[in-house]
C-alpha cells in the first residue's frame, strides 16, 4: 500500500535551514513617516524629516553598512548641489554626501540616479523630469542582535525657482544591500503634490495630467525630442480623430521664426493607445535650423488632418511653449 | 635489436626537439590585433537616457560614420551627434581602445567619446555614449559595419 503522506526528512531539514538563514540574517529597516512642510517658497530653503528605525535580527556575528538615503525632486532643484542631509542617533550623528558620478550600483551596474529612477520609479510623477540623489554616511555603522534603534534624518534642500507641483520621494536603505529589490531594505515615502509657490513663470506640474508634454523635460535643440499628446483628458475638437497632426514654430535666439505647419508624415503623430499620440523629432533638422543658428522656443499646436482644428494650451487658442534649456 | 631501439629513440627526440625550438613565444601567444575602424557604420540601436529605445522612432537608416583610413572621419546624412562637422579620430590605445577623440575640421575642439568596441553576433560594432544637446541627456549609439 502507498504511503498517501510521504515526509522528506531531507527537503524539509533544507527549507527549515533556508528560512533560519534568511531569518538570522536579517536587519530590518523601517521608515516611519516624513515630515513635509504644507508647501515651499521658490529658491527657500526647505527642511524634510525622515523618521527611521533599524531593527537587527542576528545570532550570528553582526551586520556593518554605510546609512543610505534617496531624496526625489525636479532635475531644475539641482539636489546635489543645493542640499545638505544631516542625521542624529543612538549610533552617533553625522552629515550625509552625494554618492559620487561614477560610482555604480552593484545590483544593477548602472549610476546611482540611473539605478533608482529604475528600482524605485518615479512615485506617480507624470513627467521624468525628476531624479534621484543618493546620499551615503561617511561610517559604517555596526549592529548586533536586537540593537533596535530609531533616528531622524534632516534634509535641508533648496528649492527650484519655479513654481511646481510635484510628489517628491524619499529612499532610505543600506550600503550592503543597496538597491537588491528586497522590501527589508527599500524603504520608499511619497509625498502628496508638493507646492512651490510664489515663484517663476507657470506652474511646472509634475502631478495632474498635462494634454501636451515634453520629453526630455530638460534639452536644446541637438536633443531628440518627444511630445506627447494626450487626447483623453478633456473634450476637444480631436477627440473623434485618430490623425492627430504637430503645427510648430521655432524662434531662435536671434528672433528668426521658422515655422512648420503642414498636415503630412513629417508631423503626423503616431497613436500609442489610450488616445496618447505621439512625435519625436531631432529639431535642428525638423525647422531647418542653419549652422549658427540656436533654437530658443518653440509654440505649438496640435491639428486635425484639415488643419482647421487647432488645440492649444490647456485646450484654448493660445500655443503650447517649450523653452529649449538645461537644467544642470 | 637494441641497434633499432636506438634509432627510434634518436628519431623520437629528434622530432621533440625540432618541434620544440621551431616554435617562439610569438607563434604561442598571438598578440592582440590593431583596431581598425576604418569604413562605413550604420546605427543599429539608439537609446536615450537608458529608458526610451529610439531605434524604430525615428529615422537612421540614412546616416553613416565613416571612418577612413588616413584617420579622418566624415558623415552621409546627419543625426543628433557629438560633432556635425567632418574631421580627424583618434583612439587612446590601437589594441585596447576606450576612447575615441573626434576633432572636427577648422576647430581646436576635441570630444572625447567613451567607445566599445565589442564583437556580437559575429559582427564588429562600435557603441558610443554621446550628449549632444543636454549634458543630463545621454544617447547611446550602436553601430555595426556595412558590408
Amino acid at each position: 500500500m502507498k504511503r498517501l503522506f510521504y515526509i522528506n526528512i531531507k527537503k524539509v531539514l533544507l527549507y527549515s535551514g533556508l528560512i533560519a538563514v534568511i531569518f538570522l540574517a536579517e536587519c530590518g529597516l523601517n521608515l516611519n513617516g516624513v515630515d513635509v512642510p504644507e508647501y515651499g517658497e521658490a529658491n527657500q530653503v526647505a527642511t524634510f524629516t525622515m523618521h527611521c528605525g533599524v531593527e537587527p535580527r542576528i545570532t550570528d556575528g553582526t551586520y556593518t553598512a554605510k546609512l543610505l538615503i534617496g531624496f526625489l525632486a525636479p532635475k531644475s532643484w539641482h539636489v546635489a548641489q543645493n542640499t545638505v542631509m544631516t542625521f542624529t542617533s543612538p549610533k552617533g550623528n553625522g552629515t550625509l554626501s552625494v554618492i559620487p558620478a561614477g560610482q555604480k550600483e552593484p545590483n544593477t551596474g548602472l549610476e546611482w540616479p540611473d539605478a533608482a529612477k529604475i528600482k524605485l520609479g518615479i512615485g506617480g510623477n507624470l513627467s521624468d523630469d525628476v531624479e534621484w540623489v543618493i546620499f551615503q554616511s561617511a561610517l559604517a555603522y555596526t549592529f548586533s542582535n536586537n540593537e533596535d534603534i530609531t533616528f531622524d534624518v534632516v534634509i535641508k534642500s533648496k528649492l527650484g525657482t519655479e513654481n511646481t507641483l510635484v510628489k517628491l520621494g524619499f529612499y532610505y536603505g543600506n550600503s550592503k544591500e543597496n538597491l537588491n529589490g528586497d522590501a527589508n531594505y527599500t524603504k520608499t515615502y511619497y509625498t502628496n503634490c508638493f507646492s512651490v509657490i510664489n515663484g517663476e513663470g507657470d506652474i511646472a506640474d509634475f502631478c495632474n495630467p498635462q494634454l501636451s508634454v515634453v520629453s526630455p523635460g530638460s534639452s536644446l535643440d541637438n536633443d531628440i525630442v518627444t511630445l506627447t499628446y494626450d487626447n483623453g483628458i478633456v473634450e476637444s475638437g480631436l477627440s473623434n480623430t485618430d490623425d492627430i497632426y504637430l503645427c510648430a514654430t521655432a524662434y531662435t535666439t536671434t528672433g528668426v521664426e521658422k515655422p512648420i505647419c503642414e498636415q503630412t508624415a513629417k508631423t503626423k503623430l503616431t497613436p500609442l493607445g489610450g488616445k496618447k499620440y505621439r512625435i519625436d523629432l531631432w529639431p535642428r533638422v525638423f525647422f531647418n535650423v542653419r549652422k549658427g543658428e540656436t533654437l530658443d522656443h518653440i509654440e505649438y499646436y496640435y491639428t486635425d488632418a484639415s488643419g482647421s482644428i487647432r488645440i492649444g494650451y490647456a485646450n484654448t487658442s493660445d500655443p503650447f511653449r517649450y523653452t529649449f534649456k538645461c537644467a544642470d | 635489436m637494441k641497434k633499432m631501439k636506438n634509432i627510434m629513440f634518436a628519431s623520437i627526440y629528434a622530432g621533440l626537439s625540432i618541434l620544440l625550438f621551431s616554435c617562439n613565444k610569438d607563434m604561442l601567444i598571438p598578440a592582440e590585433s590593431v583596431k581598425d575602424l576604418s569604413g562605413s557604420w550604420k546605427i543599429v540601436s539608439l537609446v536615450r537616457n537608458n529608458q526610451d529605445d529610439m531605434t524604430s522612432r525615428i529615422d537612421l537608416t540614412k546616416f553613416r560614420l565613416i571612418f577612413n583610413e588616413d584617420n579622418t572621419y566624415s558623415f552621409q546624412d546627419s543625426m543628433a551627434f557629438i560633432v556635425s562637422d567632418p574631421g580627424s579620430y583618434s583612439t587612446d590605445d590601437p589594441q585596447y581602445p576606450f576612447n575615441l577623440t573626434l576633432e572636427p575640421r577648422n576647430s581646436t575642439e576635441q570630444n572625447k567619446l567613451e567607445f566599445g568596441f565589442p564583437i556580437v553576433n559575429g559582427k564588429r560594432q562600435i557603441n558610443l555614449s554621446i550628449s549632444p544637446g543636454c549634458s543630463k541627456n545621454t544617447y547611446k549609439y550602436v553601430f555595426e559595419k556595412e558590408q
